[in-house]
């Protein structure tokens, strides 16, 4: 008993609990009323050890900031971060460190994300001495057996060359070269392949579960689009103005969504397959969130509102099968198989 | 079937410090009125740059080197530059995919559309030029006193739809749109999408969309341009291009594609696209086409009209 009572503990990699952030615009120099932003509003999840879990949503639902916070690029203003069993929400910089090199971000834009300047094999060697892992040579033999995993072959025609004499997608692969050559165990992807031409995300999304089955990685896999999405993740959040609205395995929340959101967003994307599908349209746009709308933040938009949406904030609850949504009216069962028949 | 664009031959290069490069290269097609037609290709494959050309606003370095591109009867690459001038958002407009660059930020939105009435010589009164913008930005779905507000205070979808109200304001009989919904959230981009489809109907024009986007494309398109390198690859009704797509660029376009509702899983296209300084022999995708055979690294192949389809692909040459 107590044996597997352990293995569950420990597969939990990483824990979050009632992580928030808030941002002061305005009142500077420039003088005007100071605002509040709240980017993130109270996220809870785990991110089990091999797992992968899509943080999706429309611009400015806090998806990216999230990232940020769990890696500690940004400073939480409440809420716990638990790594590996450890609390690394108030650590100093130097008590993270040895926490930095088991954790990694991959950014989305190739270009900004390398130095201009850099050979590439260098760029990609550089952590290892940084973190004194390795002396010159050694790190550049380990980078030259990266640049091999990542397909940039022959390796010694690609470690001395610049960004510039890449393509996007080659670039891209020097970024996630450069954050695996740590073996990390935790990585938060951002929009890694938004950038990169459509014939050749699938390559950049092979190499990246390639070394997941390697490493036993837990990915945050930060992404708008759910068609990527559901390609790459165990488990999918949902995120509206700074709170996680649903949350759940992948298929069963994007094939029955109970939040309304959920489904707006699912039918709303461009399909091949479904070209005349019904949609479930909402009003409107994303709320201004320097100004949230009182109770449910998704009301002023939600087809299916009710009075008390307006003035009772939802909580996640459960709804089944693993699936949670913060909805006090969500969707029928089986509600997104029935819309798209009729 | 009438057309209400023919290109012709169509060449355009951007003559660089590195060297030419071929951004739009002998491109023949029609566009028949009243259609919607797609253009759909990735980074470099010159969609944005035969849509610049369509209006003669190709920047340098680049310039159309040949071909012809006949509009409404006139061959739009002999007219004189003033005559142009008249056509473009009278006749032929664009709208581009960034709002908040195309917009001024420090001017109304209303005046901003306002001045196409004054421009075009529709009124030279500015009181009778916001009468019509405010009914233009009513046309788009955005309230009419809206016209007092500044880009800035409204958001991303109005600041699209307030572009598209100039670009229609003078019911122009062919619109060009460069990723309209790229900058967008998918909710909004669908009824943008929607929009676009309401205007072509109401206003009865024809419309053009650039994207990389082939399945914003499929559902939308009665017809796909598929571009590779410069090249128009496949050009054909949208049904028979996502059914049986006969380039093999098309396939594997359509199988990079990741679908909500398909197959869980993508293919993708194996190697990078071509420098265009120095593009492949032959066929400019034989270096990455799964079906590629003897003449493929040797000859250009020539344009290939199958059923109601062109291809430009060896396959079809004998």
């Amino acid at each position: 008993m107590s044996l597997v009572h352990e293995v569950i503990v420990v597969s939990v990699l990483l824990s979050v609990r009632g992580l928030k952030k808030y941002f002061v615009q305005g009142g500077g120099i420039l003088g005007g009323e100071k605002e509040i932003v709240r980017a993130v509003d109270g996220v809870s999840f785990d991110v089990k050890r091999g797992e992968t879990l899509a943080l999706v949503g429309e611009s400015g639902c806090g998806k990216t900031t999230t990232g940020r916070l769990v890696l500690r690029l940004l400073e939480p203003d409440e809420g716990e971060i638990i790594f590996d069993g450890v609390d690394i929400t108030h650590m100093s910089m130097k008590e993270l460190r040895p926490f930095r090199r088991r954790m990694q971000m991959i950014y989305q834009d190739p270009y900004a994300s390398l130095n201009p300047r850099k050979p590439i094999g260098e760029a990609i060697a550089e952590p290892l001495i940084v973190h004194g892992l390795a002396e010159k040579e050694e790190a550049k033999e380990q980078a030259m057996k990266m640049l091999e995993r990542v397909g940039l072959t022959p390796a010694e025609d690609f470690y001395d060359r610049i960004p510039s004499q890449l393509s996007g997608g080659q670039r891209q692969r020097v970024v996630i070269a450069r954050a695996m050559i740590l073996k990390p165990e935790f990585v938060v992807a951002d929009e890694p392949v938004s950038m990169i031409d459509v014939s050749m995300r699938a390559s950049i999304l092979e190499l990246l579960k390639g070394f997941q089955e390697e490493y036993g990685l837990a990915m945050i896999f930060i992404t708008h689009d759910l068609s990527v999405a559901r390609l790459v993740a165990d488990k999918i959040a949902v995120m509206y103005l700074g709170k996680i609205i649903e949350y759940g395995p992948v298929d069963k929340v994007l094939r029955d969504p109970r939040h309304p959101y959920t489904a707006a967003l699912a039918t709303a994307a461009p399909s091949i397959t479904m070209r005349r599908r019904k949609r479930l349209d909402i009003k409107g746009e994303i709320a201004d969130p320097r100004n949230l709308p009182s109770g449910c933040r998704f009301h002023p938009r939600c087809p299916y509102a009710r009075e008390d949406c307006a003035s009772r904030e939802p909580e996640l609850r459960e709804m089944g099968d693993g699936r949670l949504a913060a909805c006090h009216y969500p969707l029928e069962e089986g509600f997104l198989k029935r819309w798209l028949k009729g | 079937m009438e057309s209400v664009v023919r290109l012709e031959d169509v060449s355009v290069h951007y003559y660089t410090f590195t060297g030419v490069v071929k951004a739009v290269d002998r491109v023949t097609l029609d566009i028949p009125r009243g259609e919607f037609v797609s253009f759909v290709g990735e980074s470099g494959s010159g969609k944005s740059t035969l849509a610049l050309a369509l209006l003669r606003l190709v920047p340098p370095p680049g310039r159309i080197v040949s071909g012809r591109i006949v509009f409404n009867g006139m061959d739009l690459l002999s007219l004189p530059e003033q005559k142009m001038r008249e056509l473009r958002g009278k006749s032929i407009s664009m709208v581009f995919q960034d709002p908040m660059t195309s917009l001024d930020p420090v001017r109304k939105v209303g005046e901003q559309i306002a001045d196409v009435y004054i421009e075009h010589g529709v009124t030279t009164d500015m009181e009778e030029a916001l009468k019509l913008a405010r009914e233009a930005l009513e046309m788009v779905g955005i309230p009419g006193d809206r016209v007092n507000y500044y880009p800035h205070q409204l958001s991303g979808g109005q600041r699209q739809r307030v572009l598209i109200a100039a670009a229609v304001a003078l019911k122009p009989s062919l619109l060009i749109a460069d990723e309209p919904t790229t900058a967008l959230d998918v909710i909004v981009q669908a009824k943008i999408m929607d929009l676009l489809e309401d205007l072509m109907k109401e206003l009865k024009m024809s419309v053009i969309l650039i994207t990389h986007d082939i399945a914003l494309a499929a559902e939308r398109s009665d017809r796909i341009a598929v571009m590779y390198a410069g090249r128009v690859v496949e050009y054909g009704p949208v049904d028979a291009i996502i059914e049986n797509p006969l380039h093999p660029y098309t396939r594997g376009l359509l199988e990079s594609a990741p679908d909500l509702w398909g197959e869980k899983r993508i293919k993708g296209i194996p190697g990078n696209p071509p420098d265009l300084r120095n593009p492949p022999r032959g066929c400019p995708f034989h270096p990455r086409c799964p079906r590629r055979f003897d003449p493929c690294d040797k000859d250009e192949p020539e344009y290939v009209k199958v059923d109601d389809r062109i291809v430009s692909c060896h396959l079809y040459t004998r």
